[in-house]
């Protein structure tokens, strides 16, 4: 749904010259649908700036049949709309910089959309069933630890099975590790990186759990830019 | 003044519009170079260039989906359905992403769709239905069906000019059949208003688009039979205008509803339950509803016929309930 919904933003970009670029993400899994085909093949014969990153994750057995493409592979299939189909190692944050760089760069100057597959397939960084186990159903709250920071489950997004595993597929890990070998970074500001970024999840955790609920009598309320609009339960 | 068609004052309208609002574009199959299946859009290609004016592929998902996105980047999107009927294709991207978009997010939506409904025309099954009520139903979109050219110019401007998003269902029965001198100025008729087309006395007949000239039919018919028919015109199902409905029936007592559209769920049952909830005591007849009936809208010429409500139908029922 939201390709076709980016595509017009993008067409919005263009048709009121600004140089906004639309960027959509998403899963292999959303390849099959008529939305995507639909939304892309607008951008190609309109060539509107549009990128779309595909992230080609591992995928597990259960769902396999529902997102196989008939054919040989969904790239097969994606060159076929005439736009750059390029595809990058998704855990190289550098390799993928420079590509999206390039799909944007392309973009701005009215040369059409393009397609980024970035393959994840070292490791899945997000097991949704191993996350859900761990977040799920307790608060937020019980995750902070005595020092307010988030406790080890939620301070990095891996899975468990990646725990005990040092071969790790991991861009943010890999690219700590570039940094510290072509960048110079140091000990303090890796842990200051770190602690910033926890500080950041801690913060608005806290600001959520503390949010308010909306009022019960609120629930028309955004639904029409005015209130006459539909009607309410006591109403029609 | 010459008169203008139903189907002129609907060209009109958009064309004033976009050159009122540069932000006003139009979106739809066969619209630009070919100027619209029923040339609702003939010379805008030419006058507002390609920018503006987009032949999109057959794509009714897809292309709704690009007015929605172009609506949140400051564009005001018309998307022509090229019959109505095909909005089914893009039934989830207005029904989940256009009519929550505001309540989600806050992201308003100030999108006109619009196409030709209705039968009468032996269009069949798939370019004749009145798909009114899958929207009505959809909280966040506004639905509006013009009976007159009048009002035909008036509503699309206030649906283009309108910060949601608006069904605007034209009937194509009505396209040329209809004419009426217009104003010249620049005028618009609030959404959300019935009008009382013919005040009456008897029983008070609610309807809405190309059914209103066969309530009126029925009207002169039944004049001279001594019966005092009221017609009112409803011309917007979301918002509805419940005040002049209920205004009417607590002055005239006996209430019928007629649309083409099929019975089971349609507008009629709406309106039903809210004169029965809140005019029961001002009642002195059952409500009673003319509809199509709950089959797909047949080719077949008779059966045609024998589907739309027809001024015989609505001639016997006022009969009924003005004796009852």
């Amino acid at each position: 749904m939201h390709v076709g919904v980016m595509a017009g933003v993008a067409f919005g970009a263009k048709t009121r010259s600004q140089s906004a670029v639309a960027l959509v993400l998403m899963e292999e899994k959303g390849l099959n649908t008529g939305d995507f085909h639909e939304g892309f093949n607008f951008a190609a014969v309109h060539e509107l700036p549009l990128v779309v990153v595909i992230e080609k994750k591992p995928i597990e057995p259960t769902v396999a049949a529902s997102v196989a493409p008939a054919g040989e592979d969904h790239h097969q299939r994606l060159k076929s709309y005439g736009a750059p189909t390029i595809t990058v190692d998704g855990n190289d944050a550098l390799q993928v910089l420079q590509v999206v760089e390039t799909a944007v760069g392309r973009a701005r100057s009215g040369r059409g959309p393009s397609i980024i597959e970035a393959r994840n397939e070292g490791r899945t960084r997000f097991s949704m069933r191993e996350d859900i186990v761990a977040v799920c159903p307790e608060p937020l709250g019980r995750f902070l630890g005595p020092s307010g920071e988030i406790a080890a489950p939620l301070a990095r997004t891996q899975p468990k099975l990646a725990l005990e595993d040092d071969a790790l597929n991991d861009p943010v890990e890999q690219f700590e590790a570039f940094l510290i070998e072509h960048a110079q970074l140091s000990p303090e500001e890796q842990e200051d990186v770190h602690a910033r970024v926890t500080r950041l999840i801690a913060a608005d955790a806290r600001r959520a759990e503390e949010a308010t609920s909306p009022e019960a009598d609120s629930g028309s309320a955004g639904v029409y830019a005015s209130s006459a609009g539909g009607a309410d339960r006591k109403d029609l | 003044m010459a008169e203008t068609t139903y189907l002129e004052a609907i060209r009109q309208a958009m064309w004033e519009e976009m050159e009122r609002d540069p932000r006003v574009v139009i979106l739809g199959e066969d619209i630009g170079v070919y100027g619209g299946a029923f040339k609702a859009t003939e010379g805008f290609l030419e006058k507002f260039g390609r920018e503006r004016v987009i032949d999109t592929p057959i794509s009714e998902e897809g292309y709704t989906g690009v007015a929605i996105g172009a609506a949140y980047m400051g564009l005001r999107p018309i998307v022509e359905f090229q019959f109505i009927d095909f909005i089914a294709n893009a039934f989830n991207m207005i029904t989940n992403f256009a009519a929550k978009s505001r309540y989600r997010s806050g992201l308003g939506v100030p999108l006109v769709m619009r196409g030709p409904a209705g039968g009468g025309v032996r269009a069949g099954p798939f370019h004749s239905q009145n798909p009114e009520m899958h929207f009505v139903h959809t909280p966040g979109i506004k639905v509006v069906v013009p009976a007159t050219a009048h009002d035909a110019k008036g509503m699309l401007k206030a649906a283009i000019r309108d910060e949601d998003p608006v069904l605007y269902l034209e009937h194509k029965y009505l396209y040329r059949r209809i004419k009426e001198e217009l104003p010249p100025d620049d005028f618009v008729v609030p959404l959300g208003k019935a009008l009382i087309r013919r005040p009456g006395s008897d029983v008070v007949l609610i309807t809405y688009g190309a059914m209103l000239y066969t309530a009126l039919e029925a009207a002169s018919l039944l004049e001279q039979e001594g019966v005092d028919l009221e017609v009112v015109d409803l011309r917007s199902l979301v918002p509805f205008d419940r005040d002049t409905v209920l205004e009417s029936v607590r002055r005239v007592n006996k209430v019928m509803i007629l649309h083409e559209d099929t019975r089971t769920g349609g507008m009629a049952g709406e309106i039903a339950a809210v004169v029965a909830q809140e005019a029961f005591e001002e009642l002195d007849a059952p409500i009673v509803r003319i509809t199509a009936p709950d089959t797909p809208v047949p080719y077949s010429a008779e059966l045609e016929d024998a589907f739309i409500p027809r001024v015989t139908d609505v001639v016997e029922a006022a009969r009924k309930l003005a004796a009852y």
